[in-house]
């Protein structure tokens, strides 16, 4: 498709070259039809991880707010000092781990976390000298950290199917607006060329002809 | 050990010019319905002002009267223990190294996640024997120099590569060490109080643990040896029951506890953290000249700040003031 959108001067007017022309719009216009129908699929896919991204930041924002109110309890019965004491037993970080997954060819994050939840005589903390209180709150920002992660990985696969909507859209038009148009018109630049060289030759013909029979 | 006599009419007369300064149980009530700057007016107003001075350069809003709290009753404790003399001074400061306990073990916590000196320092409450400058100092070491310098010391036991099991170890030590000195003492009273101060710390691990669905041999490990009615025993009597059968079992055990069979694990905490207190206000009149009168005054104490905090964090984190109000050891 790269040489389709040469000026005329820089094509050979050749019955070669026009043929070549017609294998590339050809080619093209396939090319055209092909990138629409994966812009559209794109968009359906889209919608769909829209529609899994707002379930999912709807189910983070209601785990939220019950960390919250279980975080303001601690806080309120237990004091500042204890609970910043109790999250500071906290020593290991969450494992993550990112794998690729396909979509329409597009190569999209699949996040997955092992070890966020942990059992109570798991988090480091002794148990004497914390309370349920406490344990309720790590219990629901675990969960909270589970909801993120898999808010994170819709959005991730949001932008990354956006980008390649803009890119499908990018080439969808360059081909629709500019390249299968200059193919077009050169195609008919070197088609009128060609009749026109048909014409002189047929003219030349014609004056040897005529020059043939006057001698 | 002190040899000094006891003077229990001049210590109880400080009490009780100590107790007339603590919050009436009346103006909790009265708070509840006020906004949060007009309890916090309120608070800095009375007998926490010093303390709110000092540490406004530090601290703002809800965390600076926080703080303060925390402040004042290390310095009342730091008061209480200054003005006993023998036996009483003896079991005040070994009640008060529970406070140390906890500094030591946010201390650990906190260096071995690598939380800086000045965070780990707005967790201590400078309560126990131990210097505030010691705690600072050892905030800035790292973990294994603390853990050696302490075991080296007999602060805390060595041999344990868990810091949560050197925690319910700390915990254990504690209470035996606690329970000798007032069997030695023989203050029968005080010897029950914390003998029921362990049965409940046995009766909430157990709970919380059942609750877990936790390992039987992991709620062993956490009991206390030395309850009178939450014993090794009753966990294994407890042993294939649920948490639900396990909370109707101890309801049983502590007919006096007022939840309800399907309340809560952190309302029946509560109640029965709130029912420890009560019981050791209650028998803080039996004996004047006993170390019962200051216990009764360092619950009481810990109770006002109890209360207050949960008042000022409920109003600002918008807890129903019902829920407030059934939080409050009243």
């Amino acid at each position: 498709m790269g040489g389709g959108n040469l000026p005329l001067a820089e094509v050979n007017p050749t019955r070669s070259e026009l043929l070549e022309l017609k294998r590339k719009i050809e080619f093209s216009q396939v090319g055209y039809d092909l990138l629409k129908k994966k812009r559209d699929a794109l968009m359906l896919e889209l919608f769909a991880a829209i529609k899994k991204a707002k379930d999912a930041r709807e189910e983070l924002d209601r785990e939220y707010e019950i960390a919250l109110e279980k975080i303001a309890v601690a806080q309120a019965t237990d004091g500042i000092a204890k609970l910043k004491s109790s999250a500071f037993a906290r020593t290991d970080t969450p494992d993550i781990i990112v794998e690729k997954q396909n979509i329409m060819g597009i190569e999209v994050p699949h996040i997955s976390t092992v070890s966020v939840r942990k059992k109570l005589y798991e988090r480091g903390y002794g148990i004497g000298n914390t309370s349920s209180r406490i344990d309720e709150a790590s219990y629901h920002y675990e969960i909270v950290v589970e909801k993120i992660i898999i808010a994170a990985e819709f959005e991730a696969i949001i932008k990354r199917i956006l980008t390649e909507i803009e890119r499908t859209k990018r080439r969808v038009n360059a081909l629709e607006h500019r390249i299968i148009p200059q193919l077009i018109e050169t195609q008919q630049k070197i088609q009128t060329r060609l009749n026109e060289q048909e014409r002189e030759n047929i003219f030349v013909i014609k004056k040897i002809k005529k020059c043939m029979r006057g001698s | 050990m002190h040899k000094m006599d006891e003077n229990y009419a001049y210590l109880n007369s400080r009490i009780s010019a100590m107790k007339s300064k603590l919050i009436p149980m009346i103006s909790y009530k009265k708070m509840l319905l006020m906004e949060l700057p007009e309890i916090t007016r309120y608070i800095s107003e009375g007998e926490y002002k010093k303390d709110i001075t000092e540490l406004s350069r530090s601290f703002r809003g809800i965390d600076l009267i926080e703080y303060s709290l925390n402040l004042n009753l290390a310095r009342t404790y730091q008061k209480l223990i200054d003005l006993s003399t023998g036996k009483t001074h003896d079991i005040i400061k070994l009640y008060m190294k529970r406070w140390d306990l906890e500094n030591i073990k946010s201390i650990l916590r906190g260096r071995l996640s690598d939380v800086n000196s000045k965070e780990i320092a707005e967790t201590l409450i400078p309560v126990g024997e131990m210097k505030f400058s010691y705690l600072i100092s050892l905030t800035k070491k790292d973990y294994g120099t603390i853990k050696k310098e302490l075991e080296n010391k007999g602060i805390i036991p060595s041999g344990y590569a868990s810091l949560s099991e050197l925690e319910s170890e700390l915990d254990k030590n504690y209470y035996a060490e606690m329970l000798h000195v007032i069997k030695t003492h023989e203050e029968k009273e005080l010897e029950q109080y914390l003998l029921r101060e362990v049965d409940m710390h046995n009766l909430k691990i157990l709970l919380r643990l059942k609750k877990e669905n936790a390992p039987f041999e992991r709620i062993v490990n956490e009991i206390m040896p030395l309850g009178r009615k939450v014993t090794p025993g009753y966990i294994i009597k407890c042993k294939d029951l649920t948490f639900e059968e396990t909370v109707s079992n101890v309801k049983k055990l502590f007919p006096t506890l007022q939840f309800r069979s399907d309340d809560s694990i952190a309302i029946i905490e509560q109640e029965v953290d709130k029912s420890l207190i009560l019981y050791g206000e209650k028998i803080s009149h039996l004996h004047m000249f006993s170390p019962l009168a200051s216990l009764g005054f360092i619950l009481r104490k810990y109770m006002e700040i109890l209360n207050l905090r949960l008042i000022i964090r409920g109003k600002q984190l918008n807890i129903p003031p019902k829920t407030i109000e059934r939080m409050l050891v009243v």
